[in-house]
């Protein structure tokens, strides 16, 4: 259960995407990339992450063949 | 630039038996395809077993070239009772520790955990070539009688049967046919038997490239893995740098998406490459190149490596990425597993169940191998964007979060047991507060006498037994099946500490050195049924 209080989710929401826009475009990928790193190693349950894991990608469908070879 | 070579290669003529109607006249034990380390291993091993083999070498001479470059201390161990170690240890270059980098700045400082008991070392840079030269010197030093190298030998068809199978060899002296009662297959990545049994390996071929380039350079840099991830000499790519024995360097890059792979490995494109690499980091010493080859990373395996009377073996059963060094190193186990299988099989003391747990244990193994070196060969060369977008995060990310560098490791091989394998035996593993559980390999240590015990594993099964002295004189092995041999240790000694061992602590290996059961207290009669279990195959 999250215990940021409604205003400090808005207020880091604001500052994250103000920060992202000035570092431009080809940044923001990069800088998500760290925060999500940054965040799996702050959060360190397993569990939470791979639930948060399946949560963000369920609107998008795999549509690119990429191999493994496990 | 002129190149050098790495040694003088000596040359071995075509022989060819006295044939008859274009037939060698003897059937063979073992007919083994393809002379390179695993074939050379295989043969020494069998012969360590009493098997006499023929092996079928197309080439005149061991390997040219950059092939395998690094041996973990299992694989010597293994070379130990062949007669092998003690030169690849001469010409082999120990080393311990690595770095890695992102552009110029270091992100990852690399130690290698050693064993101070352990014989060898764990990881020892030699190229392949000198491993080659050394199996054949042990060959002709202690085996010539049981092992006979058909050099220029090269196999063409294979036809194979309920007792054996048939092979038609070319040689520059005419070609003929010759028959096999069996046939172990270590002729590599291109296996012609595979093709001729029709085989398919199944997993990833990746996309990426890689030039490998050996040079000579008097160099005052210390061993190690050196790894740049988008070097101002490569942008975009990785590239690696080791250092060999007799000032060998040996560097490894991708090339550029893109980058056409004819003209990537034209001499002058590859040492112009490395010249900016050297500028870059700063080296001054002169070099001169060796040798260039190209090669692409894949993670493959054959789902069987028995096929009948045919069993492959090496790069014949199974491929995977260089990084972390599970090649040539899983060929050797792979040796060491079927070897005394085999043997048993052919003798009369194993039944074929035991020889199928060959492909059980190894393709454990491979499963294993794979699961790691793709983990380390997708964070080398990602294979979709996703994958290289997380990568230069974590790259951004580790010089400063130290938690995040595991990500970078490159996952240097380890030994991996056979947890699962059908031939383990209960051992009440909870009894036991150090020293391997059932299926897993030993571990090396000093006996009373101060001999490593890597010595003495082997050929047969071996009963490490502390203060048991009831043990002594009486028979272990089983009558007409396989040999046993009775090790007493103390079990206050620095080997009774490694294993757990109290009086009467028993610990049976099998010949691979693989355990196959241990006990607080065992008698003749225990040892020689679990012994027996074992050559049936493991429980029914």
């Amino acid at each position: 259960m999250s215990t940021l209080a409604p205003e400090e989710l808005d207020e880091l929401y604001t500052r994250l995407c103000y920060r992202m826009a000035r570092a431009g475009e080809p940044a923001t990928p990069q800088i998500l990339a760290r925060l999500v790193l940054l965040l799996m190693h702050e959060v360190g349950d397993a569990g939470r992450i791979g639930q948060a894991i399946t949560e963000a990608t369920r609107d998008f469908p795999e549509i690119v063949a990429v191999e493994s070879p496990l | 630039m002129e190149f050098v070579s790495y040694f003088d290669y000596q040359r071995h003529p075509a022989r060819q038996p006295a044939l008859q109607a274009g037939r060698d006249p003897r059937t063979h034990a073992v007919a083994i395809v393809g002379g390179g380390p695993v074939g050379l291993a295989m043969a020494i091993a069998l012969a360590r077993q009493g098997i006499a083999s023929v092996v079928l070498e197309a080439d005149d001479s061991v390997c040219t070239g950059s092939r395998a470059g690094c041996l973990t201390s299992r694989s010597l161990e293994i070379l130990e009772p062949m007669g092998a170690a003690a030169a690849v240890m001469q010409q082999g270059l120990p080393w311990a520790e690595g770095w890695s980098y992102h552009r110029t700045e270091e992100v990852l400082h690399l130690e290698v955990p050693q064993d101070p008991m352990a014989t060898f070392p764990r990881l020892v840079n030699i190229q392949q070539c000198y491993i080659e030269q050394f199996l054949v010197d042990a060959i002709d030093a202690r085996h010539a009688e049981l092992i006979d190298i058909r050099w220029q030998t090269r196999v063409d068809a294979l036809r194979s049967d309920a007792e054996g199978a048939e092979l038609d060899v070319s040689t520059p002296l005419g070609d003929y046919t010759l028959r096999a009662d069996w046939v172990v297959a270590t002729d590599g990545a291109r296996s012609t038997v595979r093709k001729e049994l029709g085989a398919r390996f199944v997993g990833t071929r990746y996309d990426g490239q890689y030039v490998i380039a050996d040079i000579k350079m008097a160099s005052a840099m210390p061993p190690g893995r050196r790894a740049w991830f988008d070097p101002p000499s490569n942008p975009g790519a990785t590239l690696l740098l080791h250092k060999h024995k007799d000032d060998l360097w040996r560097f490894d890059y991708q090339l550029h998406d893109g980058e056409d792979p004819d003209e990537a490995v034209q001499p002058e494109n590859v040492l112009e490459r490395i010249r900016s690499h050297l500028a870059l980091i700063g080296e001054p010493a002169p070099w001169q190149p060796v040798w260039i080859s190209l090669y692409r990373a894949s993670c493959l395996t054959l789902e069987q490596y028995r096929h009948g009377r045919v069993l492959l073996a090496g790069d014949a059963a199974h491929l995977v990425p260089i990084f972390g060094v599970r090649g040539l190193n899983s060929g050797f186990e792979d040796v060491n597993n079927l070897a005394w299988k085999l043997a048993g099989a052919i003798r009369g003391w194993a039944d074929a169940r035991l020889l199928d747990t060959y492909t059980t244990e190894r393709l454990f193994a491979m499963r294993e191998n794979m699961r790691h070196a793709s983990k380390s060969a997708e964070f080398m060369a990602p294979p979709a964007p996703a994958f290289a977008l997380m990568r230069s995060a974590v790259l951004g990310l580790a010089a400063r979060h130290p938690w995040v560098r595991r990500l970078i490791d490159p996952r240097q091989s380890t030994t991996v047991g056979y947890p699962e394998s059908p031939l383990n035996q209960p051992a009440a593993p909870a009894e036991f507060a150090a020293g391997p559980a059932s299926g897993f390999a030993f571990v090396d240590g000093p006996l009373d006498d101060g001999t490593p015990l890597c010595r003495r594993i082997g050929p047969g099964f071996t009963a490490l037994a502390f203060d048991a002295p009831a043990l002594a004189g009486r028979p272990l092995g089983v009558p007409g099946g396989a040999p046993v041999q009775l090790l007493p240790a103390a079990a206050a000694g620095a080997l009774g500490e490694r294993y757990d061992a109290r009086p009467g602590t028993v610990y049976l290996f099998r010949p691979d050195g693989n355990l196959l059961a241990r006990w607080r207290a065992a008698d003749a009669a225990t040892i020689q049924a679990a012994v027996r279990l074992c050559c049936e195959g493991g429980a029914r």
